[in-house]
Parts: structure tokens; sequence; C-alpha cells
């Protein structure tokens, strides 16, 4: 059972402490819960640092250090916290930069959603960062993505891999 | 350096044979016992002899340290070892015997015990420890106490006896598959339970054939809760843990549990087909000595991570049963 944002929002040390200590998080190597002052209410800010799979930690890839923002409202925004220049395929232009996890007119089985609670938020920021980092390397998103911008209709989902996922988490 | 397996039936069967006792060293055992027993009988000092310990039982892992030997003195010694001074007069006469046709045999070399006559043999790795005995009623043994000068009701035959039972309705995987319980004592310092708690364990949660990684898994899952309360030997005559605290029971209970959710995460990637996943998984619960799992390439992770799970060693799954289930996504940039 994942942990609720609003644990994260009330109590953001103890939360990133208990992130920490149950160890259902692979690769985190450290969290760090702040409280913050946010629009309708007390929000949080979550430091984290994500060690690669061993399978890509093997090839030299880095600890990710990410910053994710969860507002009053639970709506959540991960950012990069990368030192220095670095491309991205996927993160928004601005000046806060937020990592672009999922595309928000998906069917709900293909996003986060912020009842699935805190454990689900971080790995989809940390696999979103080895995506990356694996675009960099190789010039290949290693899954199917979505188009950038937005128009009239929806994105379609275009691999048979991605509509069978959709089907595989369809949510009840 | 332990091997590697892809399959979990494969990398349990390599792992139970680095636990096995040597097969040459278990005969040599075995013979000696044969023979020291022909010697006492002959003498008209002894009855008959039994094994008992783990090493009777089967459960004993490698290395071979000791042999236990049950003698259970003749019945026209019994008026004289009941006085004062009985048991200590047993294992004298045992020695005696003993030296006589092992002239180079040394006894008790690592200093007298209560129960047993530590027998050195220089051409053994191993010692042969026997517990003088007076025969009691049916499978009870009384064995001597050489230091409170007493005999000790014993149903060490009966615990032998019943642990064959429960080999022989496991068409004799049980032994095995204790044997491996009984490894997490070295890899884990805080589980200093011993290792008779272990067969009790195994006693009250395997008792039917199956494969290892299942009975490993009821055994973990089990022991994740029993050790809070009363643990019987499996003749069910003693609790084993009467003199435990609750700090250390407290210790077993966490320590277990955690090993019983990893288990259980192994059981699950097995039976929806990630077999390489869940070697990797029960290598965490066991150690290096487990056989190790194919690496996972980065082209196999980065694929897996597109919709499934991590398990709890960082391998990326398609199964959303592992320990951290992950929904995939399409990333995406607003312009």
């Amino acid at each position: 059972m994942a942990r609720p944002l609003s644990a994260l929002r009330a109590r953001p040390q103890e939360t990133a402490a208990a992130l920490m200590a149950d160890g259902d998080i692979y690769g985190l190597r450290c969290a760090r819960g702040t409280r913050v002052p946010a629009k309708g209410g007390a929000g949080a800010v979550l430091d984290l640092w994500l060690a690669p799979l061993p399978a890509l930690a093997r090839d030299g890839w880095p600890v990710e250090h990410a910053r994710v923002f969860v507002l009053a409202d639970d709506t959540a925004h991960a950012v990069d916290m990368h030192p220095g220049p670095r491309r991205y395929l996927h993160r928004n232009p601005g000046p806060l930069a937020t990592l672009c996890l999922q595309y928000p007119r998906d069917d709900a089985a293909l996003r986060w959603m912020p009842e699935d609670g805190l454990e689900p938020l971080v790995t989809s920021v940390h696999r979103h960062l080895m995506y990356e980092e694996a675009w960099r390397r190789t010039g290949r998103w290693p899954a199917e993505d979505a188009p950038h911008g937005d128009r009239k209709a929806p994105h379609r989902l275009r691999t048979p891999a991605a509509r069978q996922a959709q089907r595989d988490w369809a949510r009840t | 350096m332990p091997e590697t397996a892809s399959s979990v039936a494969g990398a349990f069967n390599l792992y139970d044979a680095t636990l096995n006792l040597d097969k040459s060293e278990r005969a040599r055992a075995q013979k000696r016992h044969q023979e020291i027993t022909a010697l006492l009988v002959a003498s008209g000092l002894v009855a008959l002899t039994f094994l008992q310990g783990s090493f009777a039982r089967k459960t004993m892992r490698k290395p071979f340290k000791d042999v236990d030997m049950v003698v259970v003195m003749a019945e026209r010694l019994r008026a004289e070892l009941e006085r004062p001074g009985g048991p200590a007069r047993a294992m004298a006469l045992l020695r005696d015997a003993v030296a006589a046709a092992y002239p180079s045999a040394r006894f008790d070399v690592d200093g007298p015990s209560a129960h047993a006559l530590q027998v050195t043999f220089p051409d053994l790795p191993f010692t042969m420890d026997l517990v003088p005995a007076l025969a009691g009623d049916g499978e009870i043994v009384h064995i001597a106490d050489r230091d409170d000068n007493r005999w000790e009701w014993s149903n060490a035959r009966t615990l032998n006896r019943v642990v064959s039972e429960r080999n022989v309705a496991t068409d004799d995987e049980w032994v095995h598959q204790v044997r491996m319980g009984k490894a997490l004592k070295d890899r884990y310092a805080d589980l200093d339970l011993c290792g008779l708690a272990f067969e009790a364990l195994a006693h009250d949660s395997i008792f039917v054939k199956q494969p290892h990684d299942v009975a490993l898994a009821d055994l973990l899952r089990h022991a994740s809760t029993a050790v809070l309360g009363k643990i019987l030997e499996p003749t069910g005559v003693e609790d084993l843990t009467e003199e435990w605290d609750d700090d250390q029971r407290r210790r077993y209970a966490e320590r277990f549990s955690a090993l019983s959710r990893r288990a259980d995460e192994a059981l699950r990637l097995r039976a929806d087909g990630s077999e390489a996943a869940a070697v990797d998984v029960w290598r965490s619960v066991f150690g290096d000595d487990f056989p190790a799992a194919p690496p996972q390439s980065a082209s196999d992770a980065l694929a897996a991570l597109a919709a499934g799970g991590i398990t709890s060693t960082g391998r990326a799954v398609t199964t959303s049963r592992a320990h951290q289930p992950n929904r995939p996504a399409r990333s995406w940039r607003a312009r």
C-alpha cells in the first residue's frame, strides 16, 4: 500500500525517512522532505537520490537527483536537479523545466494519479530519468511516447504493446 | 564461485549440493560408528548404540564437525552406573575400551562436556561424541550427565523417528529444505536460534513434497509469526523458546518477515514466468552461495521498464507482481 500524498504534505521529513526505511523503492539512496507554503494550503518538496537499476549501473549510469513538488491539491511536478547542462527529450520548456512524465489525455490506465500515492510517483520519476539517460546515450526513447504538443484529438496509441499495457493496467 | 542458474529449480538444486555433507565423509562416519558399536558390544559393556543429532536426522550441513552416538550400556552394569559417580564411570569404561582398540585416539580434546565423551581419531576430520545412556521405556533412554551426576530423560530416538517419518512423507525433500533454512543462520547473525528450532519450524510448515522454493517460502512465512510464541521440537515435548526474551522474539520476527516478503515475491515472479528475476530474489535471501541469475542486459532492462514492475533486487520485469509495480505511461511535452 502506497503512502498518500497527504502524508508527505503533513509530515514531509518523517515521510521521506519512512520511504527510506521501508526499502520499497529500488535504488532510493536518500530522500529528504521539506514543507513549503503553497497556494491553498501546505505543500511539500521531496528530494530524491535514485541509483540506476543494476543492469544500467554496470554501464556506468549515474545516480540521479530529482525534486518532486506536491501541491496542496495533490498535483505533483518533478524536476531533474542535475547541476550541469543536459539534453532532455521530454521536459517542459520554461523556468521550472518540469519533467513530462505522462500525457494527460491518455487513458487513466497509462497515467499516475494522485490517489496512487507516493511510491508509484517516485517510480515514475525514476523511470523517466533513466529513459532520458537512455535517450542521451542512444538517441532512442525506450518506450512509446506521445508526440510533443497537443491538438483537438488526443494522440492515439501507436503500438500494440501500448494498447496491451492500457488493457492490462485498466483501472476498475 | 557459485554457478549461474536461469531457473529456480536449477538454482535450488545447485544450492542444495553446496550444503550437503561430503558423501565419503558421511560413509566414513557410518563405518566408524559401526566399528565402535561392534567393539563395545563385543566387550560386553554396551547393549546397542544409535546416532542422534543433526547427523542422525540428516539435517547436518557442511562442515561436518561431529557425530553424536548414544551408547546404551549393558543392563548388567545398571546397578553400578546408577550409583553416585555412575555417569563418569560409564564414560571411563567407554574410554578404556576405545583407547585399547584405537591407541591413537584422543579424548575430550575440547574439554569434558556434561553428556558426551568426545573422541578424536587422527584419521577423521570430525569427532565422535559418545553419549552413555541407560535404557528406559520404549524409545526413551536416560543419558549421562557427568556434571550433575545424574541420568537425564531423553527422547532422541523418538525425535529421530518423527523427523524420519516427515522426511519420508516429503519423498526425502524435507531434510534438504531444513538444511537450506538452517543456512540462513550463517547469513544473518541475528538469526541465532538453535538448529533444532529450524527443524521444528520446518516440521510445522512443510508437510508434503513440494518444490524447494514453495517449501522455503512456507517455512519463512510460518516462522515470521511462530517465533512470537512457543515452538515445540518435532516430538511436541519441549518448548525450544522457553529462554527467549521479547527482544529476541521481535528480532527474529522482523528478520523472518522480511525474508518471507522476499520469498513470496520470488514465488510470484516464478509464477508469472520471470524465472531469472526469481533466482535473483532468492539469492538476496540466501546470499552469495546461492547461484546467480544471468545478468539482465541494459537493453532488456529498458524494454521491461515500459510496464510491469521492479523487483526488490532491481530487475525490471514485465509482471506487475514484483515488489515495486511500475505503471506504464507515455512521456510527452506540452510544446
